[in-house]
């Protein structure tokens, strides 16, 4: 190897770096090393210390000891420590000025945006462009960056990341809101960003995303290195064992059943073009619906459940509900649990226990107007134990929990009322495998009783784990509704990008569509 | 069942603040933070006591109490409003208009009850309906919309008062502002008693968990069906009707309604719920901090001020006090 310095000073080293968060050790003596030239992967638990690890990598946090170098000379200690040394974090939730559009976010803080001291908008523009191509079509360079879907504002974050010129690249739990071509175009970007010599960090729960791209990769358990080598069949096997333990089992899809029907919607149109002549799910029934970012999953899901108003009729067992009530729909016995766990789910500054008793009409939790102290910590704690909720401290703040841990308060929250129907909008996102199972399984419990659940998932994998019919959106129509014992992810791929091949031969549509 | 009180209160008073380190610790970090702010006010008290002869005299320290009881009713409506994300710039302006509503009653064949009971309908309607439905319905910034009251309403007093400072005479409202009842100022016991009204409803009642949950994440609330509108209505009710509390005591004090009464309370009041530790970020804070507030700030001046220091120094040294407070709290945070 020519250059032999590259080779032997790593881009980024940790040495011994702990970090405590009050009475918690997030990071205990972590020593790592991440040659230039090669994709790490960061794997480990919600609360295994990974996105700790991340943040001080980025400059975001200081470690309480130890040190981070970059290219063995840098400390990092701060943001701008990083960015010169040319570290860049992506994160996982956009960071975006949302009103410009998508060229100006990506330029924003390139030298190419101005000469002298005047704006130049037409080489910034052509700069963008560049590091926009491959990534997201043309077209886009004009938006405003806050009317893009998410997965899409996502891809802007990489875009705006590569225009920095990093040497390192962080990216926390990239995929978890890509799109599936999202996901190729980001792949396709890391390969090329490796072998121009670059140095990529993924912190991801999606153990599969890590096995293709990476060449070594990291456990973190409670704080401390667990395994730290390259990727092999062997290591994989290693890995595997290691994290998947708690990985949810299939559950066995039941088809033509005659529950009645709990959940129907008919007619509902508007709302950037949703247009679902009729939708039924039976009581016991896991209907999965499916569709890339922008297929109007997500509207339907909120359309469902009373969140934003629509044309056409919603009936919960025969009641009426009024569409864009959530209200009318919480008394007609419909739970929500919506896409964006910090903006619409989780109080944050909040306890537990108040997370897990919003909106909650049992009649133990009051005396009239009066709160009933003993109701309320009864019902948290019954919840906190049944939902295993960690730590199971219901006086804990929730924004403290991690990730998994408040979606498992939310979904605890959405289900304790016993409701008769639950719309959940990608109820396991961002959360690890553990967390994903014990949502599953109580999904699964809730519709065991009788409950219809209506679950949005970008996975589709997870949608055949889960679900008992799948239903298919495309362009804000339903495109495929079949039980999932009857059809493929392939034909469910297919149908989501708009395929109108036959089921038959959905593979080479598929490879022209992805190209 | 006395609910009310109960040892397990989230944000009520501590157990009058024992030093036994352990205890502390096991407290809640609000309750935490309160006891510390307590006992360094405690402190403060108890430290300028040998030096300052007026802090060992009871009647004085009463009158002050009786002087701040009506700016202390403010900040407590106030403390709703920003639990729930918002800020109400009109309280002094509707504490001032309050004394305008009664200049327009009095001595006019109302009973002295009907006339309180109407000022405070209308103070109340200002804050939840004229306040309330703009920041909901309209959807309009409550900075901007309280704003406008801040300039209307003192405005309106002007115009009903014909610009003048106007004598008022209520026998009630002269009773409700320099009595005593066994001894004690009468605007403490009224203070008293919207706190600890207030308390209750905010720490013993389903509605005052929702405030809680609106400040924290009013989409969350929103769509676990909380009423939030209705929430956020009663809150800016709350406060207006509470500086109409502290119009009537404002008047009954100076004996007549003044068209420049009231402004410049609002921030007073403002400074003492942000120091007693409730958050601009909402859904955090507590009715207990509010008070400490009040307490702090008076007795800081007053011992300012009788040991010297010229009065204009005053507003300084309270707004870096206030600097230092939050930017405490923020580094603890961090």
């Amino acid at each position: 190897m020519d250059a032999l310095g590259l080779r032997t000073t790593p881009a980024l080293q940790v040495e011994s770096v702990s970090r405590r968060f009050g009475p918690t050790l997030a990071l205990d003596g972590v020593d790592l090393a991440f040659v230039p030239g090669r994709v790490s992967a960061v794997v480990g638990a919600n609360g295994s210390g990974k996105s700790t690890l991340l943040r001080i990598l980025a400059g975001l946090l200081p470690p309480t000891s130890g040190q981070v170098l970059a290219f063995g000379s840098h400390p990092v200690r701060s943001v701008h420590h990083a960015l010169d040394a040319g570290v860049v974090l992506v994160p996982q939730e956009p960071t975006l000025a949302g009103h410009l559009t998508v060229w100006q976010n990506v330029s924003l803080v390139s030298p190419a945006r101005r000469s002298g001291i005047f704006l130049n908008d037409r080489r910034a523009r052509r700069f963008a462009a560049e590091h926009v191509a491959g990534l997201l079509p043309e077209g886009v360079l004009d938006r405003p960056t806050g009317s893009l879907s998410k997965s899409s504002r996502q891809l802007v974050q990489l875009a705006a990341a590569m225009a920095r010129d990093p040497q390192v690249l962080l990216l926390d739990e990239p995929t978890a809101v890509l799109d599936e071509d999202g996901v190729v175009a980001l792949h396709a970007l890391v390969r090329s960003f490796r072998e121009r010599g670059g140095t990529v960090l993924i912190v991801s729960h999606r153990l599969k995303d890590v096995l293709e791209l990476a060449d070594d990769v990291v456990v973190l358990r409670n704080g401390r290195v667990q395994l730290d080598c390259a990727v092999t069949p062997q290591s994989e096997r290693e890995i595997v064992a290691l994290l998947s333990a708690d990985e949810g089992v299939e559950r066995e899809h039941r088809t033509g059943t005659d529950a009645p029907v709990v959940l129907r919607a008919t007619g509902i149109r508007g709302w950037r073009g949703l247009d679902v002549p009729e939708l039924t799910v039976r009581a016991g029934e896991i209907v999965g619906i499916a569709g890339q970012s922008g297929s109007g999953r997500s509207r339907l899901a909120a359309a469902l459940a009373g969140s934003h108003a629509v044309e056409g009729t919603v009936e919960v067992a025969g009641t009426e509900i009024r569409t864009g009530s959530i209200r009318s729909a919480r008394a007609a016995g419909v739970a929500y649990v919506p896409e964006d766990r910090h903006a619409a789910a989780i109080m944050g500054n909040q306890s537990v226990e108040a997370n897990l008793l919003l909106g909650q009409d049992d009649p133990a939790l009051r005396t009239g107007p009066f709160r009933s102290r003993r109701g309320e910590r009864r019902v948290g704690r019954e919840l906190v134990t049944s939902y295993d909720i960690r730590p199971p401290l219901p006086d804990k703040q929730a924004g403290l929990l991690s990730g998994g841990n408040q979606q498992k308060v939310v979904v605890a929250r959405a289900l304790a009322g016993r409701p008769q129907v639950v719309v959940a909008d990608e109820p396991t996102q961002g959360v690890d495998a553990s967390a994903r199972a014990a949502i599953h399984e109580a999904l699964a419990a809730a519709a065991a009783e009788g409950t219809a659940v209506v679950a949005v998932c970008s996975e589709f994998e997870e949608i055949f784990a889960l679900a008992d019919r799948i239903v298919v959106l495309y362009d804000g129509r339903v495109v495929l509704d079949r039980p999932c014992a009857a059809t493929t992810p392939d034909e469910v791929l297919a149908a989501s990008l708009g395929s109108s091949a036959s089921p038959d031969a959905p593979t080479d549509q598929l490879e022209e569509v992805l190209a | 069942m006395t609910a009310v009180t109960a040892p397990d209160a989230p944000a009520g008073p501590s157990g009058s603040g024992n030093p036994v380190l352990d205890r502390v610790r096991a407290l809640p970090p609000t309750m935490r933070q309160q006891t510390l702010f307590g006992l360094i006010l405690l402190a403060m008290f108890v430290g300028s006591m040998p030096f300052v002869a007026q802090m060992r005299d009871a009647d004085y320290l009463m009158l002050q109490l009786a002087t701040y009881s009506a700016v202390l009713v403010m900040a407590l409506g106030q403390t709703f409003v920003v639990l729930q994300v918002g800020f109400d710039l009109s309280t002094g302006a509707v504490q001032g208009f309050t004394g305008g509503l009664v200049y327009l009653l009095v001595g006019r064949g109302f009973t002295d009850g009907l006339m309180i009971v109407g000022c405070l309908v209308a103070a109340t309607a200002i804050g939840a309906v004229v306040h309330g439905l703009l920041i909901t319905r309209a959807r309009m910034n409550y900075f901007i919309v309280t704003l406008a009251t801040y300039t209307i309403l003192p405005s309106l007093l002007r115009v009903i008062l014909d610009g003048a400072s106007k004598p008022v005479h209520s026998p009630a409202l002269d009773t409700l502002a320099n009595g005593e009842v066994l001894g004690i100022r009468t605007p403490i016991i009224v203070a008293a008693v919207v706190f600890a009204v207030l308390w209750v409803v905010l720490n013993r009642t389903v509605f005052g968990r929702n405030v809680y949950a609106v400040g924290s994440n009013r989409e969350a609330a929103r769509l676990a069906g909380l009423p939030v509108t209705a929430i956020t209505m009663a809150c800016y009710g709350i406060c207006s009707l509470c500086a109409g509390i502290a119009g009537l005591l404002l008047l009954g004090n100076l004996g007549a309604a003044d068209p420049s009464a009231g402004i410049g309370n609002e921030f007073f009041a403002l400074t003492a719920v942000l120091l007693g530790g409730t958050r601009f970020s909402g859904g955090q804070g507590s009715l207990f901090g509010t008070l400490l507030g009040i307490l702090f700030l008076v007795v800081l001046a007053n011992i300012l001020l009788l040991s010297g220091m010229p009065q204009f120094w005053i507003g300084a040294v309270q707004g870096v006090v206030l600097l230092v407070a939050v930017g405490i709290d923020r580094a603890r945070r961090d």
